[in-house]
This record gives structure tokens, C-alpha cells and sequence, in this order.
């Protein structure tokens, strides 16, 4: 039997297995990642189809979650609403993850003017908080689940710059770039394959952090009226339109909320046990 | 030093109860819908009207069943050609600041209306002058017959300010109404209007101290305040709610026929929804019964004319049915089969929202898709009456309006609203409709003074507008409205507004 | 000291110019015609080119933003779109309730963070930790709109305990927005408590108290507690900037009568003077509260300020 390799991958694992919640939230993810993807093929009924006979039924064994006001079948809407919230959430995290790592980096490794513009500037972005200045931006942009992305991305921007940042300076420095420069690798060389990578932990742990964040940004936009129109499944916009009801139809409520609350958690909890494995100076 | 800081501590304590000694008598109106005006000469909306009504007053009135009274008119006559009024104005008023009312005041009052830039100007157009007999009469004389002429004085655009108000604040007097009625001007903040008694009513000082109109468009939140104690008054009240509330001990239900009718306005200036078919296509795709059911929770009838029952001549056409294979056949005909895109506003009352919203639905069917704009009442007003028929960039819209003749008379439930006359500014005909037909027969009922012509011009021209669906039909409001136990006196009138003279607060 | 403090201040005034320049501009990255945005749909070309001059928007971008500024630190907003009233009013009108909120709010997530923060540290490892953290984590992935409306459905519908919504000057009408506002903030308060608090303990002084023979009790509340708390107490003055941004939720579903609900009203409306006004008021605070929370930072641990 050989030895196995002691890699940095591996040990990250072994810490991550050790913590049972985030191994339980990874597994959630992937089946409502999968649930979502299916969403056309499990679901029972058309999330867009309309059955007034049928309105504000409470949970059945022909509509496991109940009906909407327009006779919806909730459960079938929940699950394309899966597919919006993952979409929103993973796109805007990624977008503003991809601007905020290039933008670090330059910072980091360029410094002088152009490393204090990016920070003041994204001081700025800091000065508010995420769901005001995605409310400015779709106030701009008119409402609608695209410029929610755009408006989500723009506030997580600043945490991913200020990251990459951090760790660029740090391995600046360090040994192993000091000698890639000594033998004359370009600069663009240096940046993207020697330094990036170090960089990347971080970004990974705060990449599923926001990912929580943002599928609450875009529910409560959609809740404010900002976000998802009618007749978009989207959890957020379902929250809105049960609330007239609460008393009358109260499984209109606790259905799509439910939804919300357990994704976001098990990307939080996820996320815990991300920053356990790769940082080992955290508790 | 401690005595000073006692005593002070007990200042405090004696103010903060001070207001539990001879609590005032505060009555709490929550509405739906947002002010816009308080100038009767420049408003357009009933809930606007409705709270002038509490501070000012007309020559003529309405009584609770919408049949006209005399108020600060003592009586009337008229020659045999209905082109002379005279009214006989009763003594001894004074508007809330002071200046008496005579026949001086109404000449101010009138000049203004006639002066011609106001929303409601268009009431006065069948004066020919006012002329001030003595000081407390005055004789409207008219260009032309006009027997419903009685009913125009009645409409609240027609209410009489203080002449010393509008000199001091000319255009600004919609924000510092000055009137002679039960209820004197407090405050107009934000969305909000506080009113306070007149104890020197010629009629007798109201039982309560103030009325506070609070706008609540979510009908949920508007019923858990009435529930909660935090409003006495709230209209409409939500029909899905209904079971809820008539639980409560604590509170009582109202219904009241209404002449409220609603309809989806369509842009005829959008080339799509100029072609008839296309409108009657819409109509036939409209699932009333299920919009009254689930967004309206039942609480209205389908409309079956262009007016609703409860006014003067209307004439019943056929409700139109729900016939969606009809609907496609008459779109494939008018060449939109693929259909068109666009806007439905919609004002951001829970229940209109919720109606629009099955609209989109429905309309989905016959391939009229679109994104869904709601705003909060005063401003989906404001925005439909800044369009202009000469405008190339108009919006596509499909609009969820209504309207109520607040003379009761069919006259004004038509003319404002299909009149090529009556297009924005001038009046709400808001989707451009115009045909030479229904404009002669307006006119015919317009100008007779005798009920027969008018009742025939009146059954002709429902006759003749409603095949051609100028607008979506939707339906005719019961009014329904709730109010705490302690509270008596409000009630809903038909055309949505209300009385609040008599109200009284018991503990 | 006071050098520090003139340094911070310096430091913060580029982001205040940033901020203004953006909230000032944004009329202006609208599409169409800025002054024909802000007269109104209603307004003829008059009142349009009028508007234009007065808002110098035909003279240099730079003039105009220094003529806006002027005008804000003179207390003028401009006027609001929809209802044609002075925005300073309007928003002096909804402040306050906004503040009791946010205030309220932050007693409850101080209160509950700090508790169980607290409590999670001392019994470390054990059952009382797990669950504490469970519930922070909880705290955080809660949708705060929906927390508000299962709270009124508790609550108010069925238990009948307290008032659904709006605000007319009743204390019991606080309650349940503060709490549902704070829920969040006293989550992320609990994580913080609990790693500053962890970190105390950690501290040399700790084990010597121990090695002296000084009774448990008395390390963790005469030493570690007080301690942790610096950190803590800044952490919560940087939350509120938080809890200002979830009171536009927390007050649309409350129908509360604040700026956060004014935000939203204006948004569908596009009442742009207001929405500018706004963000500029917001982003003041956010600033003004970070320099705050750095000074009382700076006055407790005297460390920084020699940086």
C-alpha cells in the first residue's frame, strides 16, 4: 500500500469531512442544484399555469405545497424558482467575483495611483450597504431580474478586490515570485499564473459566503417589487403576494420563505466549513 | 438642587399624561387611494373630491343616495328653456376664515371655473355669464338649454372656496382649502389630511374633534388596523377578507350599491388596439367571473353597459361573454394572431393589482404579453393625464381604470370618458377614443333639457359604444366598507366617496 | 489624539466627494433629458427650459455640482416630483420613525448577539455552543422580509399579542419591526462576540488571573467579558449602516413610515430629486458613523493611534 500524498487539496478535505454540517449542506446544495436543473422534468405542474377554480388551496396530494391565489401549483413554482435564485446568485457572485479579482490584483501588484483609485473607489461602494445600492442601481436600470444581477455584483465587488488585494501584497513578496521575476517572467506571467492561485482561497470561502447574500438581495428586491415582475416564480415575488393572506392561506407563506431560508443556510454552512478546511487559523 | 430636578421629573410626567385627560375625539379614515388634490376646481378623482366635500360646499348637494339637495343654495328656479338659473342664497354663512358668504363669493368662485384652465372648468362651459342679481342671488344664464344643469352645480367640482383664500393663494389653494362646511383644513403632510371640527357650523358643529384620512394601499394591512383599533374607518374593505372580519365583535361591514365601474383603458392610439376587432378579441378574453372572484373577492357585478345600473338612463347591453376560441379568431382576422407587447399599469391598491395581474394572465392567451408598472394612485393618475394624442412616443398601455359620475348622471359616466372632446388635459378619456357617432349622441343628450330625448340619446349611443369595446369591460363595485362599533355617522357614498358630517365617536 | 482624529476626518472627506459626485450624477446617467426627468411628465417646454437654467444643467458638469452641493449645504433638496413639496421636508418628516427603528434594532441584535455570543464562548465545545452558533447562523441565511411577516402572523394574527403594522406613536407598534430588523445583525453580533470574546481568553492576562487563583467567575466577567467588549461595541456601531439598509424591507412590510419605505415609493414613481437626496443621506451617515466607531475605537485602545 503506498503512502497517500499529503497535498494541500487533501488536507483541506480531510478538515472539511471533519466538520458534519458543511458535509450535510454540500450534499443539500447539490441535490437542490440538481432539483433545479431538473426543474422542467420533476416538477408536476407548469409554474405558469393558472387554474382559478383551484385558488389558495392548502397542501394536498395533488399539490403537495398547496395552490396560489391564481391556482399555481406552489411546489412546481419553488422548484423554477430554485432555477432563477441559483441562476441570480451564482451569476452575480461570479460577475462581481471576476471584476473584483482582476481589480485586486492590479491593485496589489501595481500599487501607487491606480492601487489607491481601486480602493477609494471601492471604499465608496463600501459606504453602502448592499441592498440600498442595488435599489439605486435597479432605480436606474428599471426593474427587472438582469439589472438584479447587475446591482448584486456591483456591491459584492469591493470585498473581492480588497481580498485578492491583500494576498497579492502579500506574495508579492514572497520567495517564490521574487525568483519567478529573477529569471524574467512578465509581469502579466507573474500576475495571472504565480500569484493569482495563492489568491484563490480566499476568494473561493468569500465566493460561497456572498452567495447567500445574494439570493436574499434578490429575493427582497423581488419582494419590494424591484426585482422578478409577475408572473416570475421567483421566492421573493411569492413572498409578496402572500402577504395579504396570512391568516387565510398561511401555507402561501411558509413555503417559498421555507425555500429561502434553507438555501441560503446550507450555503452559509457550506461556506463555515470551506473557510475551517482552507484557513487554518480560524477556529 | 434636588427639589429643581423633582420638580422638573414631575413636569415631565404631568405633559406626557396631560393628553390621557379629555382624549380627543380622532376619528381614523384609512383609504386606498392618495390624495391629489384639494383644489375642487382642479380635481379629477373621487377621494379627493370626497375629502373637499368634508370642508366645503355647493350650492347644490348630494344626499346620501346621490339625489341633489339644496345646501348653501336656500332654493332654486329655473325659466322654462333651462337657460336661466336662479338661486336664492341662504344668509348668515361665513367661510372658515372669515370672509362671509354672499353673492359676491359665488361670483369669484365661478369666474375662476370659467376662467378655463382648471380640470373641472369644463363643467362651467354651458354658462354664458353669472350675473349677481342682489347680494344673495345669483343667475347662472346658459348658451343653451341644459336641463341636468342642477346636477353640474351639485358636482363637487363645483364646491365654493373662500374668495379670500384664492386671492391669497391663487394656484396654491389646493394646498390651503378655505370652505364653509363641517370640517376645517389642518394639514396636508405627505399622503396624509387632518381636518378638525368647525364649531361654527351653520348646520351645527360636528361630534368629532378631527378626521384623519391615512392612505394604506395593502388592503391587509388596512384591515389589521381597523382590527388593531389604529383606524375607525377603512374603505374599500377587502371582500377576501370578509370572513375575517365579520368574526370580530368589534366591527361592522357596510355595503352599498355603487355606481363605480371599472374597465381596462386601451391606447387606440397604439395601431394594434386601434383595430376594433382587436379590442373586441380582448374583451372576449377577459374571464370576469374569475377577476370578481378571486382579485375583487366578489364583490362586484360584471359591467353589462358602458355605465353602471345605478345611473341615470343607463340602458343594458349584453355582458360580453368569456369566449376565448372567439377571441383568437378575431385576432388571427385583425392580422395580430402573433400578437403585440404591451405596458399594463395599474394604480398599487391590493385588489386593482392583483385584477391587472389575472389581465396579464388572460390576455397571455391571445398572445398580448407585456411587463406589469404600478404606482400608487395619485401618480398612475397623473401620469395617464400627462399623455397627448399628438404624441408619437406614447406608451402602449393597458390601464386598469374607473370612473363614477359623481353627478349621478349619464352624461358625466360618458362624456368625460369615449367624448373626442374629452381627451387629456381636457377631460379622462385616457385611451384616445373617438367616434362621430357616440359624439353626436352625447351631444343630443347633452344639450336637452326634456328626459325623454335625453333618455333615447342616452339608450342610442350605449347602443352604438358598446360593440365597439372601447375599452375592456371589467365590472360594477358593491361597495363595501368597515368601520368600528364605536364609530357612527361615516358611510360610503355610491360614486366611492364618502360622508363624514355626522360622524361620532362613542366609547 | 487629535492628530489622529484630523488624519481620519481627511481620509474620509475623497469618499464623501466620491459619494456626492455619484448621487449628484445619477440623474444624470439616466437615459432622456434630465430636466424633462425632473419637471415632470405634466410640465410644458417652458417649465423645462426653466428648469434647465435653474439647475444650470447647460452650463459645465463641474458647475453644476458644485451649485447642487451649495444648494444641499444650504438645506435646499429640491423638490419632490410626485408631490411638488420641498424633498427636505418630506424626508424630516420620515426620519425619525426610520431612527427608532435602526435604534431599536440595535438594541435588540446587541442584547441577543452579545448574549449569545457570550454564552457560546463560555461553555466552548459544549452543547450551549453548537446550538448558539446554530442560531447565528440561522440569524444570517433568515430572509428579514420573511421573518417580518411570520412575526406578524405569530404574533399579531394569531396570538393577538401586539399590533400588525404602521406607526402612529405606540411603543407596542416598535416591537416587532426593531426585532425582526435587529434578527440579523444580532446573528452576525453573536459570531463576532464569540471570536472576540475566544481571543480574550486567550490573552495572557487570562491565565495569570487563573494562575493568581482568582474564582472563574470573576476572569470571565471582570476580565474576559469587559475586554471583548471594545470590539464588540465598534463592531455594533458598523452594523448600523446595515441596519439602516434592512429597514427599506423591514418598513415595507411593517407599512412603516419611514425613509425606507419613502426610498421604495419613490423608486416606482422614479422621483429622482428624492432618490438623489436620499442616497446622499445615507451614504453621510454610513461615513459619519464609520468615523465614529473609529474615534471611540481609537480612544479605547490607544494602540491604533500611533499607527
Amino acid at each position: 500500500m503506498t503512502d497517500a500524498k499529503a497535498t494541500p487539496f487533501r488536507i483541506a478535505w480531510y478538515k472539511f469531512k471533519q466538520r458534519k454540517t458543511a458535509l450535510v449542506a454540500g450534499v443539500f446544495i447539490v441535490l437542490l442544484v440538481m432539483a433545479a436543473v431538473f426543474a422542467p422534468v420533476i416538477a408536476p405542474y407548469d409554474p405558469y399555469a393558472t387554474n382559478y377554480g383551484l385558488s389558495m388551496l392548502p397542501p394536498s396530494a395533488e399539490h403537495w405545497a398547496g395552490t396560489d391565489l391564481y391556482g399555481r401549483d406552489i411546489l412546481s413554482r419553488i422548484l423554477y424558482g430554485a432555477r432563477i435564485s441559483l441562476a441570480v446568485g451564482l451569476t452575480s457572485v461570479l460577475a462581481g467575483a471576476l471584476a473584483g479579482v482582476a481589480l485586486g490584483l492590479i491593485s496589489g501588484f501595481f500599487g501607487g495611483f491606480l492601487d489607491g483609485l481601486i480602493m477609494r473607489t471601492s471604499d465608496v461602494l463600501f459606504a453602502f450597504p448592499g441592498i440600498l445600492l442595488a435599489i439605486a442601481i435597479v432605480a436606474i436600470l428599471g426593474p427587472g431580474l438582469v439589472n438584479v444581477v447587475v446591482a448584486v455584483s456591483v456591491f459584492s465587488l469591493p470585498t473581492f478586490a480588497r481580498i485578492v488585494r491583500g494576498s497579492t501584497l502579500a506574495l508579492k513578496e514572497s520567495l517564490y515570485v521574487r525568483a519567478a521575476r529573477s529569471i524574467g517572467a512578465s509581469r502579466k506571467r507573474i500576475m495571472f499564473v504565480h500569484i493569482m492561485p495563492g489568491t484563490l482561497s480566499g476568494v473561493i470561502v468569500y465566493f460561497t459566503m456572498r452567495i447567500g447574500t445574494s439570493i436574499i438581495t434578490a429575493a427582497s428586491l423581488s419582494f419590494l417589487g424591484l426585482g422578478a415582475q409577475p408572473p416570475t416564480p421567483e421566492w421573493g415575488a411569492m413572498l409578496a403576494e402572500s402577504r395579504d393572506y396570512i391568516g387565510v392561506a398561511d401555507h402561501m407563506t411558509i413555503f417559498p420563505g421555507i425555500a429561502i431560508f434553507l438555501t441560503v443556510l446550507f450555503f452559509n454552512l457550506f461556506g463555515d466549513g470551506l473557510r475551517a478546511a482552507l484557513d487554518p487559523k480560524l477556529r | 438642587m434636588f427639589a429643581k430636578r423633582l420638580f422638573l421629573v414631575l413636569l415631565c410626567l404631568a405633559t406626557a399624561a396631560a393628553p390621557a385627560f379629555g382624549a380627543a375625539k380622532d376619528v381614523i379614515y384609512a383609504s386606498e387611494s392618495t390624495p391629489k388634490s384639494l383644489d375642487p376646481h382642479d380635481t379629477t378623482d373621487t377621494y379627493s373630491g370626497a375629502i373637499e366635500k368634508a370642508m366645503l360646499e355647493g350650492l347644490m348637494g348630494f344626499d346620501k343616495d346621490l339625489k341633489v339637495i339644496p345646501l348653501l343654495a336656500e332654493s332654486y328656479t329655473f325659466n322654462s328653456a333651462a337657460t336661466e338659473f336662479t338661486f336664492k342664497l341662504r344668509k348668515g354663512i361665513k367661510f372658515h376664515d372669515g370672509t362671509p358668504f354672499n353673492a359676491e363669493a359665488v361670483r369669484v368662485n365661478i369666474a375662476r371655473l370659467m376662467g378655463g384652465k382648471l380640470k373641472r372648468s369644463s363643467l362651467m362651459k354651458p354658462v354664458k355669464e353669472l350675473v349677481v342679481v342682489d347680494d344673495a342671488t345669483v343667475k347662472f344664464v346658459l348658451n343653451e338649454p341644459f336641463g341636468a344643469f342642477i346636477n353640474t352645480v351639485a358636482h363637487p367640482g363645483a364646491l365654493m372656496l373662500s374668495p379670500a383664500a384664492i386671492a391669497k393663494h391663487g394656484d396654491q389653494v389646493s394646498k390651503n382649502p378655505v370652505g364653509t362646511g363641517p370640517f376645517i383644513f389642518v394639514e396636508w403632510v405627505s399622503d396624509t389630511v387632518k381636518i378638525k371640527k368647525n364649531p361654527g357650523y351653520w348646520r351645527g358643529a360636528p361630534k368629532v374633534d378631527s378626521i384623519t384620512f391615512r392612505p394604506i394601499p395593502e388592503s391587509g394591512s388596512r384591515v389589521a388596523m381597523l382590527r388593531a383599533g389604529q383606524a375607525h374607518y377603512i374603505y374599500p374593505m377587502p371582500a377576501e377578507m370578509l370572513k375575517v372580519v365579520q368574526a370580530d365583535p368589534k366591527i361592522e361591514i357596510i355595503e352599498r350599491p355603487s355606481i363605480v365601474e371599472r374597465y381596462l383603458v386601451l391606447n387606440t392610439r397604439f395601431a394594434p388596439l386601434a383595430d376594433q376587432r382587436v379590442r373586441q378579441a380582448i374583451n372576449y378574453a377577459l374571464d370576469k367571473q374569475a377577476i370578481i372572484r378571486i382579485a375583487w373577492g366578489g364583490a362586484a357585478t360584471e359591467a353589462d353597459s358602458i355605465i353602471p345600473p345605478n345611473l341615470q338612463y343607463y340602458k343594458k347591453q349584453s355582458a360580453w361573454p368569456y369566449d376565448l376560441a372567439k377571441a383568437k379568431a378575431l385576432m388571427k382576422e385583425a392580422g395580430y394572431e402573433k400578437g403585440f407587447t404591451v405596458v399594463f399599469l395599474t394604480p398599487n391598491p391590493s385588489n386593482r393589482l392583483r385584477a391587472t395581474e389575472m389581465v396579464q394572465q388572460q390576455l397571455k392567451e391571445i398572445n398580448i404579453t407585456g411587463d406589469l408598472q404600478s404606482m400608487d394612485v395619485a401618480s398612475f393618475y397623473n401620469k395617464l393625464e400627462a399623455n397627448r394624442a399628438d404624441d408619437p412616443n406614447l406608451m402602449p398601455f393597458i390601464a386598469f381604470g374607473g370612473w363614477s359620475s359623481s353627478t349621478g348622471d349619464a352624461d358625466w359616466g360618458i362624456r368625460p370618458l369615449l367624448a373626442t372632446q374629452a381627451f387629456p388635459p381636457s377631460l379622462s378619456n385616457f385611451g384616445f377614443f373617438s367616434d362621430k357617432k357616440v359624439d353626436e349622441l352625447i351631444q343630443a343628450g347633452l344639450v336637452s333639457a326634456d328626459p325623454a330625448v335625453r333618455r333615447e340619446a342616452y339608450a342610442k349611443c350605449q347602443d352604438a359604444a358598446w360593440p365597439m369595446a372601447p375599452w375592456g369591460y371589467l365590472f360594477v363595485d358593491k361597495l363595501i366598507a368597515a368601520k368600528s362599533k364605536t364609530l357612527k355617522g361615516i358611510y360610503p357614498l355610491p360614486d366611492g366617496g364618502f360622508s363624514v358630517e355626522n360622524a361620532e365617536l362613542t366609547d | 489624539m487629535l492628530t489622529y482624529f484630523f488624519k481620519r476626518c481627511a481620509a474620509i472627506v475623497p469618499v464623501l466627494v466620491v459619494v456626492s459626485i455619484l448621487a449628484c450624477g445619477f440623474v444624470r446617467l439616466l437615459p432622456g433629458d434630465p430636466a424633462r426627468m425632473m419637471a415632470g411628465p405634466d410640465a410644458d417646454a417652458a417649465t423645462i427650459e426653466m428648469l434647465r437654467a435653474q439647475l444650470g444643467l447647460d452650463r459645465a458638469l463641474p458647475v453644476q455640482y458644485v451649485t447642487y452641493m451649495g444648494n444641499v449645504l444650504r438645506g435646499d433638496l429640491g423638490l419632490s416630483l410626485k408631490t411638488k413639496l420641498p424633498v427636505f421636508q418630506e424626508i424630516s418628516l420620515r426620519y425619525l420613525p426610520t431612527m427608532y427603528l435602526a435604534l431599536a434594532g440595535m438594541a435588540w441584535s446587541v442584547l441577543f448577539g452579545v448574549f449569545f455570543g457570550a454564552v457560546a464562548a463560555i461553555y466552548n465545545g459544549k452543547w450551549q455552543d453548537h446550538t448558539a452558533m446554530l442560531i447565528s447562523v440561522s440569524g444570517i441565511s433568515l430572509p428579514q422580509f420573511w421573518l417580518g411577516l411570520l412575526a406578524i402572523q405569530l404574533f399579531a394574527v394569531y396570538l393577538g399579542w401586539l399590533p400588525v403594522a404602521g406607526f402612529t406613536g405606540k411603543w407596542s407598534e416598535l416591537v416587532l419591526p426593531s426585532f425582526t430588523l435587529g434578527a440579523t445583525v444580532a446573528a452576525i453580533m453573536a459570531r463576532f462576540t464569540l471570536s472576540a470574546f475566544l481571543d480574550v481568553l486567550n490573552e495572557e492576562y487570562i491565565s495569570t488571573a487563573r494562575a493568581k487563583g482568582v474564582p472563574e467567575r470573576r476572569v470571565m466577567w471582570k476580565h474576559a467579558f469587559r475586554n471583548a467588549l471594545i470590539p464588540v461595541v465598534t463592531m455594533a456601531g458598523l452594523q448600523f449602516g446595515f441596519l439602516l439598509g434592512g429597514s427599506v424591507v423591514v418598513e415595507t412590510v411593517f407599512a412603516w413610515p419611514g425613509l425606507g419605505r419613502f426610498m421604495i415609493e419613490a423608486v416606482a414613481v422614479r422621483d429622482y430629486p428624492v432618490l438623489q437626496a436620499l442616497l446622499l443621506l445615507y451614504s453621510f451617515h454610513f461615513v459619519f458613523i464609520n468615523l465614529l466607531v473609529d474615534m471611540v475605537y481609537a480612544l479605547i485602545n490607544p494602540e491604533i493611534r500611533f499607527e
